[in-house]
């Protein structure tokens, strides 16, 4: 997307809500990224996404930001239906930001499925300020590693790292605790993003081998800045909102429910 | 083109610069927009703020939204930081805006709703109150607005505790919405905003469980838009003009066609909620909209159009 003000500004962790635009309507089909019920509905042939959608910030080329969805309900289906040259309203760039120091020891990089394309502006930064990272990527099946963004982390990273749920050839099988098990050294940050199940168990590890952790997180969202209260996460000193006061979290703050 | 129209019109005494009024929910404590290139508070005539209650509320668990075909519904349960501590941290910000603000209470008794309405009538920067009767997310959220005579005590402790213009918020479940109007107005509501979300259920069909934590929430929207323009209509016709008090119309105004629709149905202000979530320069185009409908209706005050439903008489 050509968005020069937010290319300008924005920074790792940061993301951008999105109209999404018009999705058509399938009569067959159920949808539980929405709450509208399709079986025997009788809707237009196509009707509005209404509120907008939130997508990390995956790319940031002069004045053009990239973003990586996966097709999962009906907004996500209409935006992919978007033909080069169409406009989208864009709100951003929102939310807090990773935070890294100078003086840590390294990074480490803990992605799932689709939590893959938020590090890379961050594995940009910490190679652009001298500093190293590695890269852990657990997905479900060989059909949803991002390739070309994984390309993209082997010339940032020091290291990467796929690990598959499904037995595959020529990867490794199991869940990316395993591998953040080996890897992580003292002085090591985390910075995760994912499933919550997974965001949870990298959590437990960093907090028991005594490394700082951040969480990317998700929530249901409207306003995307901060005045609706849905996105809430529950933390240690109350509910906190995802879209201003996250999407990143210190683990140690995030309560489990 | 003669000069540019004038949006400016009365509510309860106040001056609204624009008949726009973000709604309670909607914008924060008055300064989460400005943030926005291009947004400024000045879009609107006046902002009600999100609720205060007497104690702080940690609110519903999440999911707290989904969205619906043409509408969000929603089940945010009230969180707010308590009356004191909006007092302190948000209203001494507020001046400086050409942009009113109207705080908004809630509460579990009338005596409740009294308490948090004397903290607000000796605070900074708020011109008006919004009484909200009528939250469906909470327990007994609702039951203040659906019964006349439990809406009526609530409001009469109200003006008791305060000298600021009361406004009360209808629910649309009422078993009567003009009962519960009247006895609104007769307990000394100098405005009425109507309406409030309806309740209502999404399921995710995959687990069998509601969509959102609280089970049900409020929906909000264009989806509710005709129902709420029905029930602004009739309560302008049975209690709002013959008492000669103005209406805050609410229900999914989008656009200024349907702002004008309210206006047009009786409501001297119109609130915008849900659009703000969906873009936050709607208030600008509505008004541009508003006041380019006045130029080709020869317009220059906009209060003559409130209320002028043309009622086709039927046999």
């Amino acid at each position: 997307m050509e968005a020069p003000g937010i290319a300008r500004t924005a920074r790792p962790g940061q993301f951008v809500n999105i109209d999404c635009g018009t999705r058509v309507v399938d009569h067959t089909v159920y949808d539980t990224d929405a709450a509208w019920p399709q079986i025997g509905s009788h809707f237009a042939a196509s009707e509005r996404i209404f509120l907008r959608r939130p997508f990390s910030v995956y790319h940031v080329d002069g004045a053009r930001i990239e973003i990586i969805h996966r097709v999962i309900g009906a907004g996500t289906a209409a935006l992919s239906r978007l033909q080069p040259g169409d406009t989208v309203k864009v709100l951003g760039p929102l939310g807090n930001l990773f935070s890294f120091s100078p003086l840590m020891q390294r990074a480490v990089l803990v992605a799932g499925g689709i939590g893959l394309p938020p590090l890379l502006i961050l594995a940009q930064a910490l190679k652009e300020n001298g500093l190293h990272s590695v890269l852990l990527y657990g997905a479900h099946h060989r059909e949803q590693v991002i390739d070309p963004a994984v390309r993209e982390f082997e010339t940032l990273c020091d290291e990467v790292v796929v690990t598959l749920e499904t037995k595959t050839k020529g990867y490794r099988t199991g869940l990316i605790t395993e591998p953040l098990q080996e890897q992580l050294h003292t002085g090591d940050v985390v910075y995760a993003v994912g499933p919550r199940g997974m965001l949870r168990a990298v959590a437990e590890v960093a907090g028991e081998r005594g490394n700082r952790c951040y969480l990317l997180m998700e929530e249901r969202m409207a306003c995307g800045i901060g005045v609706c209260l849905s996105c809430m996460q529950m933390t240690t000193s109350g509910y906190r909102r995802m879209c201003v006061d996250g999407p990143v979290f210190d683990a140690r703050e995030v309560l489990w429910a | 083109m003669g000069v540019k129209p004038n949006l400016a019109i009365d509510f309860a005494g106040l001056k609204l610069a624009r008949p726009l009024v973000a709604a309670s929910g909607t914008f924060g404590y008055g300064e989460d927009f400005v943030r926005i290139e291009q947004f400024a508070n000045e879009d609107l005539g006046a902002a009600v703020l999100k609720s205060a209650s007497l104690e702080p509320r940690t609110g519903n668990p999440t999911p707290r939204i989904v969205e619906t075909p043409q509408g969000i519904l929603n089940a945010i349960g009230l969180e707010n930081p308590g009356v004191d501590a909006i007092i302190r941290d948000y209203l001494p910000r507020l001046s400086g805006y050409d942009c009113l603000f109207i705080a908004n209470a809630v509460g579990s008794s009338a005596d409740d709703f009294a308490k948090v309405a004397e903290k607000f009538d000796a605070a900074p920067n708020v011109s008006a109150l919004e009484v909200n009767i009528s939250c469906p997310n909470v327990a007994r959220g609702t039951s203040f607005s659906t019964d006349p005579a439990l809406a009526a005590e609530v409001i009469g402790a109200v003006k008791n505790a305060t000298e600021l213009p009361v406004i009360a918020k209808l629910s649309p479940e009422s078993p009567s919405i003009t009962d519960s109007g009247q006895a609104c107005v007769e307990a000394g509501a100098d405005a009425l905003s109507l309406v409030n979300t309806f309740k209502g259920l999404a399921i995710d069909v995959r687990t069998r469980k509601p969509m959102l934590g609280y089970n049900t929430g409020g929906l909000s929207g264009p989806a509710i838009r005709p129902l709420a323009l029905r029930l602004v209509s009739e309560v302008y016709r049975a209690v709002a003009q013959p008492a000669g008090v103005p209406i805050l119309g609410y229900g999914g105004v989008m656009t200024a066609q349907d702002a004008l629709e309210f206006l047009i149905a009786g409501a001297t202000a119109v609130g915008i909620g849900t659009a703000l979530f969906v873009d936050p320069l709607a208030p600008q185009a509505i008004a541009a909209g508003i006041a380019q409908y006045m130029q080709e209706n020869k317009l220059d005050d906009l209060s003559t159009l409130v209320g002028t439903l043309q009622i086709q008489e039927r046999e």
